[in-house]
């Protein structure tokens, strides 16, 4: 069965077509909402949240391809995310003037598997790793981002410069054991 | 965005990738879907309590707000639909005060046939032995007992009386009752010119002696002559 034939069945009201994007979409959310929010209960809690809110806005969505139901679903996940930190207070970001760009180490992050980027990431502070995902991994720019969090733009440039640098010097700590791992 | 950079989107894909991340995906997708699911279930019970509490508010605000419509149109319906018959009912105070007023100040000492149309007997006798307070509220009571036997004399005379309001015939009501009757206060004399009239009255009932009380006399004369035997 198509994805658009589900959406519209669950339009509808029907339980197994909603269980059945539910089973196809959650594995993706729940990646998206750990790499937010690190806890895994607090990633399930959104994740559950998120969903509830996606069947109960469906009738509102026009389906124009799987992409695009991807990317609003991830939208939903996103923003339940920044709730839950919102919620937990655990997301205070102390204003700082704007940092100079750091140089990404792209080729680096390349070299590496999912697990090693996905552990990475959630090795930085909440702070660090919130602006890093909006803007490096979801696209947002800063505007977006410092309108989002309730932030100063150059707050989140720093914030991010500060985790891209954060970043290098833990995979040039750790360098040394990819490049062993790598070789063998 | 920054999906220029082809090695970028390499790594960024390889975070969506749930077999290389499969440790962190739902580890139970059918404990996650029952929680879900009941929170849906949730929802439309919960949308159906709203309902039917937003339907019984509505229901107790009708129950309030029609009987308080209700009562502010009756009055009106009631002053227009009412034939003369009945406006008549309503007025008979105002006809028959004034109409015992009329007789009793016009009241020929030496008239037996007039003193005797008025129904006045039985209530002021029995209350003679009475305190003068206590009468007061008496003749105030047997004011009705006027008003049934002298409102066809005087309200059916003229169309012009039937047809009048309501409101127009109340207002001369407690001002000429007070002011014939003599009960406009508390004070001493006026009650003692009070029982002369009152006596005067009695004596025509009891077709007795037709003359004027001395105020000297006061009360005495008056409980001299509650019995016809005395």
């Amino acid at each position: 069965m198509e994805i658009i034939e589900l959406i519209r069945e669950a339009r509808q009201g029907s339980t197994a077509s909603q269980k059945y994007l539910f089973d196809l979409l959650s594995d993706k959310m729940m990646l998206v909402c750990v790499r937010y929010l690190k806890s895994r209960e607090d990633a399930e809690e959104a994740m559950l949240n998120g969903f509830y809110k996606f069947f109960n806005k469906l009738p509102l969505f026009q389906y124009q391809g799987d992409a695009a139901l991807n990317a609003w679903l991830k939208k939903i996940m996103v923003n339940e995310c920044l709730m839950i930190l919102r919620r937990k207070n655990v997301f205070t970001i102390v204003t700082e003037a704007a940092a100079a760009e750091i140089p990404f180490m792209e080729d680096a992050l390349n070299n590496l598997s999912a697990k090693e980027i996905f552990n990475l990431i959630l090795e930085l502070p909440v702070g660090y790793r919130t602006v890093f995902n909006l803007h490096v991994i979801e696209g947002l720019d800063h505007k977006e981002i410092s309108s989002l969090l309730s932030i100063n733009e150059g707050t989140s440039k720093s914030q991010l410069s500060k985790a891209k640098s954060l970043l290098q010097k833990k995979l040039l700590l750790n360098g040394t054991t990819y490049v062993k791992r790598k070789s063998q | 965005m920054l999906n220029e950079n082809p090695n970028e989107m390499n790594w960024r894909n390889k975070l969506e990738d749930v077999d290389g991340l499969s440790s962190e995906v739902v580890s139970d997708k059918n404990i996650a879907w029952e929680k879900l699911y009941s929170r849906i279930q949730q929802k439309t019970v919960r949308m159906n309590s709203r309902v039917w509490y937003q339907l019984a508010v509505a229901c107790i605000i009708a129950a309030i707000i029609i009987p308080f419509l209700m009562i502010d149109k009756n009055p009106a319906k009631q002053i227009r639909n009412n034939p003369i018959g009945q406006s008549q009912k309503t007025a008979p105070p105002d006809f028959s005060l004034t109409t015992v007023n009329e007789n009793t100040s016009q009241f020929p000492l030496n008239n037996k046939k007039q003193a005797h149309q008025l129904p006045l007997k039985n209530n002021v006798v029995n209350k003679k032995h009475r305190s003068p307070r206590i009468e007061k509220t008496a003749i105030a009571t047997s004011v009705p007992v006027l008003e049934e036997n002298t409102i066809p004399v005087t309200s059916f005379s003229s169309p012009i009386l039937s047809t009048s309001t309501v409101a127009q015939v109340k207002k001369k009501l407690p001002v000429v009752h007070i002011n014939e009757l003599g009960i406009s206060g508390d004070d001493p004399s006026n009650m003692a010119r009070y029982y002369e009239h009152r006596a005067f009255q009695l004596k025509f009932i009891n077709q007795q002696v037709y003359t004027t009380s001395s105020p000297g006399r006061g009360f005495n004369i008056l409980k001299s002559k509650i019995n016809p035997s005395n």
